[in-house]
């Protein structure tokens, strides 16, 4: 009996070194076959776009909830992605999922480069500048239509031959579990603490010893890389992109969803992700209402939720063990500190 | 370390189910009933419900456009009391957020979820690309749809049997119609009662499909005609402050300037500013009457202005015009509502011959009635308030004929607000008038 | 006049007129960063709250055009006001932890709200008027709309006084001793509540003003205010957050440089120049051209 339950921790160990816990693979088993069970093509639809915003959300967290940039020109480098995935497929005919990996290098690249530019820059002027070099790219994409056909738009052939949403919900499904994993894995190394440093107070990391430069630069490229291959993804899911892609709407569609979701927490932009895509989609009949209810819960959420929907989570969880067990409590009282709120 | 592990499962458990509850309950509602509700033996009933999916955008930026469409539809409608022959007609309004991804999946929602007999218009090119798609996977006939671009001509003809389902453009390729504008000028060049300077022509487009489109058409019919086009600009969605560029224009000195602008901030901002620079060009801006308030935006600076689009000239049209703002207490666009009013018209025919001649209306019969009447041309509409008649032909589709004889905007010049009819010489109100300073 | 200096003279012209409304969104946005340290993102907003009031004031009930103007500037200093109170106000007793990335996202919530109310209020119409001021002047052999030298002079003015007061009277020094050292002015008597309230409606109403006075331009729609946002954030930017004083030359900057731009490389490219100039300042002179001791930083 003993020896079944350490072999359990030692398991839960393992997994807990990628961000998971038993129940947490439970019910990612339980999405995974959820479309299989429901056969519904519309809501594996909306359960790939619930899954593509999320994985972008947590890759936008990694770069806001930790070295502290809102990257403002975050859609630029999704559809950089999405433009370098769709040409290599029209114009030489290069496999898509090769085509994405691709997409995710030269996002990645143009993220290093981000991440050179905002060295010296912090807060919102970092914010700015992301965000002046998003718009820039946004112009070239539009203005070079020799590549791109400009606005026009360009048709992308599809990543499946079949007409079914499954294959692309396992697609991302993946692709998701991977950023999370791939995320939590160097969060939870010491370059999640570098980052936090960086994060808190820059001159007093930099004080500190720790290379700066090297930890934004490399926080950057992840995280843009991350945008560049679901940026792939979505160029041949939807079969068409425009220059639009790179609006900074869709960034503040991401940035929403990360926030409201919990900043610093990685996972709370996918729970976002999966909870609001679904609501606003029911809410679709009422028209501006609902764009209407969307800014009163940003609203809301940032005046008396500042943490998000992982700070209320864990709000409820102190309650909780605060009235089991007082001992107990106390020491949530520090995970809850530890998970950086 | 146990607890600790627990407390950290525990945590993604809750969230995960809360998500996924809280999904299911919000949109599942629909989704999980049994596919066999409706069975197209349903709608072969006498007297079975009809529902019409129609895309248009209805929040976001277009959403103007989209209420114009909503309207005009339902005006269509309500005047044959929402029945064809027995059947009561449903709408599903689709909002496709003028957004590829949102509306390619609110339409497959609406073909699943909300079962719609067959698909019906939608507004922008890049919308139509993504619901092409979804058409052609749920083999769900589409008809009339206005993204104009070629970029809808090109992927239906790289798999003409796979995107039959989408069922026809109502608005041709830019170049089909622009032509317009250079036969007008050139006719009244031969005539005499113009004598350009030079034979320069500037364009201007606004940055997006259908201004990039439009303006590589125009500029290559001008200079067919034997224009030299010496400028083209690009102006942003919503620009409204045009002094650079009209002072530029103005120093190229050009006889022409043409182009177009879908906004209507933008186009009214930059013919009033074209006065106030005194640009010395005559101006034809296409779009200019889009929007029925442009006067009111541009007032008196628009004179001497010349516009392609349809006109409120029959009687017919007058009426629905009129009726239109009794209604809905806004001025109506010709290109937006009044066409659109025509188009739905023209889906009434096909749905009321699919019931003639095919049995009953549903989805596979409206896609063969589609495929056998409407595309070879034998099915046509010929009682438009703004077209002679609504056709296609296997040579032209998914464009419809364009002529003198089917469709073709009239080009106008305006004089305080109204507009005088100058080409085609079909239905000609009076000759191209030249601003005194360019004679 | 030559060919070349005509053209200069062309850019000059254009450049500045249109540089001094973007000097007079700018000056509002950087005051409230300045004092409140909010990255207001709402501004564009309430700039079109200003276009609709004069709109509704100079067409229904018939007010001259100042008149309409001026109210269109009471009526947004008062919207603001109530914002600062009911929004801003709850944030700041609340937690004043990540003030900057809250306030922002608050600001991007408060535009969405602001935008789709606006739709729901008045439709998706386009609401403007042809002219305030029939006729043009003409210098030189430009020539320039009435409404066009009308609404610089009103920008100017309204500057000039704004500056008065801020360095002439209690109250506007006030609101710059809290822009400099919030403590110590709280330290001396100055109320900060009172203070946030009033930077931010004044803020407000010289975006509402900036509106209205465009109105001939560009008319009041639920969507007009994304475009001016942009163009006072690249001022602020080119100037240096917070250097109130600066975003005057900095309209006038971004006017000239954008037109100029525009000339040189047509429009479409224009864009991409007059970015890669700000993002060079950025990386060279992250401060701002004029950047001042004391100001914020930009590493905070």
């Amino acid at each position: 009996m003993e020896k079944a339950e350490s072999s359990l921790t030692k398991g839960g160990r393992f997994i807990g070194k990628f961000g998971f816990t038993p129940l947490s693979i439970a019910m990612l088993f339980v999405l995974a076959i959820f479309p299989l069970v429901l056969q519904d093509e519309v809501i594996t639809r909306l359960l790939i776009s619930a899954l593509m915003l999320g994985a972008l959300a947590m890759a936008f967290d990694f770069t806001a909830g930790f070295i502290n940039i809102n990257n403002f020109g975050y859609a630029a480098f999704w559809g950089v992605g999405a433009y370098t995935s769709a040409l290599l497929a029209v114009k030489l005919g290069i496999s898509p999922w090769l085509g994405m990996l691709a997409g995710g290098i030269l996002a990645g690249l143009l993220g290093l480069g981000l991440g050179f530019l905002t060295l010296r820059l912090a807060g919102i002027f970092a914010s700015c500048m992301t965000w002046f070099v998003a718009l820039a790219m946004f112009a070239v994409t539009a203005n070079w239509v020799e590549l791109t056909r400009g606005t026009s738009g360009l048709s992308v052939p599809p990543l499946f031959n079949t007409t079914g949403n499954i294959g692309y919900f396992y697609t991302i499904l993946i692709m998701t579990v991977l950023t999370y994993v791939g995320l939590k894995v160097i969060i939870k190394s010491h370059i999640g603490t570098a980052f936090r440093a960086i994060g808190q107070d820059l001159q007093a990391a930099q004080a500190s010893g720790i290379n700066v430069t090297k930890y934004k630069i490399m926080n950057f490229t992840i995280s843009c890389a991350i945008a560049g291959v679901l940026g792939g993804f979505y160029a041949h899911f939807v079969g068409i992109i425009t220059p639009t892609v790179m609006n900074t709407s869709h960034t503040v569609e991401v940035m929403v969803l990360s926030f409201v979701g919990g900043r610093g927490t990685i996972w709370g932009g996918l729970i976002a992700g999966l909870v609001m895509i679904p609501s606003m989609e029911y809410l679709k009949g009422l028209m501006e209402l609902r764009l209407l209810i969307y800014g009163v819960l940003m609203i809301v959420v940032m005046i008396f939720f500042p943490s998000g929907l992982a700070g209320l989570y864990y709000k409820v969880v102190q309650l909780i063990r605060k009235n089991a067990s007082l001992t107990k409590g106390k020491k949530e009282e520090k995970d809850v500190r530890r998970a950086g709120l | 370390m146990n607890s600790f592990l627990f407390k950290k499962s525990r945590k993604f458990v809750v969230a995960l189910t809360t998500a996924l509850v809280l999904s299911l309950t919000l949109t599942g509602c629909g989704g999980a009933k049994p596919a066999s509700e409706t069975t197209p033996a349903a709608s072969a009933a006498p007297n079975s419900v009809i529902k019409i999916g129609v895309i248009i955008p209805l929040t976001g930026p277009a959403a103007r456009t989209g209420q114009e469409f909503k309207d005009s539809i339902n005006m269509a409608f309500s005047e044959i009391n929402n029945k064809v022959g027995e059947h009561p007609i449903e709408f599903k309004w689709i909002d496709s957020e003028s957004d590829a991804e949102k509306g390619a999946r609110a339409y497959e929602s609406a073909i699943v979820n909300d079962k719609i007999t067959v698909g019906f218009m939608d507004w922008h090119s890049w919308v139509s690309v993504s619901c092409m798609e979804v058409a052609a996977k749920y083999k769900m006939p589409h008809f009339f749809s206005y993204g104009a671009t070629d970029v809808v001509n090109q992927k239906y003809k790289s798999d003409p049997e796979k995107y039959a389902y989408w069922m026809g453009k109502a608005w041709p390729t830019p170049e089909k119609l622009s032509i317009g504008y250079v036969s007008a000028v050139e006719e009244a060049i031969t005539k005499g009662i113009w004598k350009p300077e030079n034979k320069k022509v500037a364009l201007f487009g606004v940055d997006n499909d259908w201004g990039r489109g439009f303006c590589a058409a125009l500029g290559e019919q001008y200079k067919a005609a034997g224009w030299e086009v010496v400028a083209t600009e690009w102006v942003g969605l919503g620009e409204t402050e045009f002094y650079p560029l009209l002072n530029k224009l103005k120093g190229l000195n050009v006889s022409l300037v043409a182009g177009t602008m879908s906004d209507p901030s933008s186009v009214s901002s930059l013919i009033k500013q074209s006065r106030e620079v005194g640009l010395k060009s005559l101006i034809a801006s296409d779009g200019l009457g889009w929007v029925g308030e442009w006067y009111k935006l541009t007032g008196d600076a628009s004179d001497y202005v010349i516009d392609q689009i349809p006109q409120w000239t029959t009687p017919e049209a007058k009426k629905f015009q009129a009726d239109f703002v009794a209604k809905y207490n806004y001025e109506p666009g010709a290109a937006v509502a009044g066409m659109s009013y025509d188009y739905t018209k023209f889906l009434i025919k096909v749905l009321e011959a699919t019931e003639k001649d095919y049995g009953a209306i549903t989805t596979e019969n409206l896609f063969k009635a589609g495929k056998e009447k409407v595309m070879t041309g034998q099915l046509s509409y010929k009682d438009g308030i703004l077209m002679k008649e609504y056709k296609y032909t296997p040579e032209t589709f998914p464009d419809p004929v364009i002529d003198g004889d089917h469709y073709m905007f009239p080009v106008v010049q305006y004089f305080g607000g109204k507009p005088n009819v100058i080409w085609p010489a079909a239905f000609k109100d009076a000759d191209l008038k030249i601003p005194d300073n360019l004679k | 006049m030559d060919m070349d200096s005509m053209q200069l003279f062309n850019i000059v012209l254009t450049g500045v007129l249109r540089g001094g409304l973007y000097a007079l969104m700018a000056v509002g946005l950087s005051l409230v960063f300045g004092v409140m340290n909010i990255p207001n993102f709402a501004h564009g907003e309430f700039y079109m709250l200003g276009a609709y009031f004069s709109y509704f004031t100079y067409t229904y009930f018939h007010f001259g055009p100042i008149s309409s103007i001026l109210l269109a500037a009471v009526g947004t200093f008062i919207l603001g006001a109530i914002a600062e109170k009911t929004l801003f106000y709850p944030l700041r007793k609340r937690s004043k932890k990540n003030w900057i990335m809250n306030t922002f996202l608050l600001t991007l919530g408060i535009s969405i709200v602001l935008q789709n109310g606006a739709k729901m209020l008045w439709g998706n119409t386009y609401r403007g008027i042809t002219q305030y001021w029939p006729g043009k002047v003409s210098i030189a052999s430009f020539n320039i709309s009435n409404d066009r030298i009308a609404g610089f002079c009103i920008a100017m003015v309204t500057i000039a006084i704004f500056w008065l007061f801020l360095n002439k009277t209690t109250m506007g020094r006030a609101i710059r001793a809290v822009s400099q050292d919030e403590t110590g002015a709280s330290i001396v008597g100055v109320n900060l509540n009172v203070i946030h309230t009033l930077t931010f409606a004044l803020s407000c109403l010289l975006a509402g003003l900036a509106g209205a006075i465009l109105l001939s331009i560009s008319p009041a729609y639920p969507f007009m205010g994304v475009q001016p946002l942009y163009k006072s954030w690249f001022v602020l930017i080119l100037v240096g957050m917070g250097n109130i004083g600066a975003s005057i030359y900095g309209g006038l900057l971004v006017g000239l440089l954008e037109t100029f731009a525009y000339m040189k490389f047509g429009s479409g490219w224009q864009d991409v120049v007059s970015l890669a100039i700000i993002i060079m300042i950025l990386i060279f002179k992250p401060r701002g051209l004029f950047a001042k001791k004391g100001v914020k930083s930009v590493s905070e």
